[in-house]
């Protein structure tokens, strides 16, 4: 009898989830928040505690870095110029490209590669739409919407799969999630040659996400003579950690 | 008493839901920590075998880990209400501790 009521509860739970979800989000917004601003702050203090050491390399890396990008800026200005030029004469801006809204992430979940976002169903949010960075970063794509907040389901979840390129080589292939904050880059064509450290873009091809938003930054690839494919290890371009508001496009949906 | 013990207990878990959803995420190892399942184990195993609060705070914590996570809920909620079941069973037929009464 005991065992039929608690079937009877968890069932009643299951067909209630979402107003359950949404009433307990809605009641933790603001310890959330709180603690999310506490949680990030002390881990950045408590990293540069811990990492003193690494930051000298690092501070080496990026001073050369920084003479390449330095190089890189001075001819990406002229293209940029020239960019202008052509988008005033076609009147194609970005911003009027994408309908834009401003979200802030309240919470991760603890095991899968999921965030939650202060933004729901009447902020006019729907499932599948993309979520970005403000600069131009592939962040992942609404799964669950409540009345006042929203789930995003990362690239690098495991359910997370869509179409990527590498522009200046003409390579595309498609992107999975492996959890975890990892991802592949999939499907790749054997006779091209993938390099570390390309930049991965996406495509809209498949029509999951618009185009040209960055997803990372090849690691290492493996390739091998007896598959037909080679595969290549992508570091995400998102830091969740780091990522505080993010821009969920509400005019780009499947 | 035990009714304000309990209430108590059920505040505790909910901090340590919102703790570990929003705030242990942040640190590299610490994120793994599964707050909510040591208390769990440690009420249950720390609670007289003969009682029964330990087994309905475990599945309220199991109930916390689905809210605050993308699964459905009811899936932790019976896990923990089981694993509350199980230690209770263990405790209440295998264990027996020695008490000494002149303590």
């Amino acid at each position: 009898m005991f065992l039929l009521v608690f079937i009877g509860i968890v069932f009643g739970l299951n067909h209630y989830q979402t107003n359950i979800k949404s009433f307990f989000y809605s009641a933790s917004n603001f310890p959330q928040k709180i603690l999310w601003a506490v949680g990030k702050n002390t881990s950045v203090f408590t990293s540069s505690i811990f990492s003193s050491g690494k930051l000298k390399k690092e501070k080496e890396a990026l001073s050369c870095d920084n003479q390449e990008l330095l190089a890189k800026i001075a001819s990406l200005e002229a293209l940029k110029k020239e960019n202008d030029e052509l988008r005033n004469a076609i009147g194609a801006g970005l911003e009027k490209e994408f309908n834009l809204l401003l979200a802030e992430v309240t919470g991760k979940d603890i095991s899968q590669d999921f965030i939650t976002l202060n933004k729901g169903s009447l902020d006019g949010i729907s499932r599948n739409m993309p979520v970005v960075t403000g600069h131009k970063v592939l962040v992942g794509r609404i799964s669950e919407v409540f009345k006042n907040y929203s789930k995003v389901m990362l690239l690098s979840n495991k359910k997370s799969s869509f179409d990527a390129t590498i522009r200046e080589k003409e390579i595309s292939g498609v992107v999975k999630g492996l959890g975890n904050f990892k991802i592949l880059f999939d499907l790749l064509p054997q006779d091209k040659e993938i390099l570390k450290d390309d930049v991965v873009i996406s495509s809209s091809f498949g029509g999951i996400f618009p185009a040209n938003f960055l997803v990372g930054k090849v690691t290492s690839v493996k390739k091998n003579d007896i598959d037909s494919f080679q595969q290549a290890e992508i570091s995400p371009s998102f830091d969740i950690n780091v990522t505080e508001d993010v821009f969920i496009i509400t005019n780009y949906n499947i | 008493m035990s009714f304000l013990k309990n209430i108590g207990l059920i505040i505790l878990l909910y901090c340590f839901a919102l703790l570990q959803s929003s705030f242990l995420i942040h640190f590299g190892f610490l994120k793994f920590i599964n707050l909510i399942l040591i208390s769990v184990f440690l009420i249950n195993i720390f609670e007289l075998p003969t009682r029964k609060s330990g087994i309905f705070l475990a599945a309220y914590g199991g109930f916390l880990v689905d809210v605050f996570s993308s699964r459905s809920v009811g899936l932790n909620l019976v896990i923990y209400f089981s694993l509350a079941l199980i230690i209770k069973y263990i405790l209440k037929n295998h264990v027996r501790v020695p008490f000494d009464k002149s303590i």
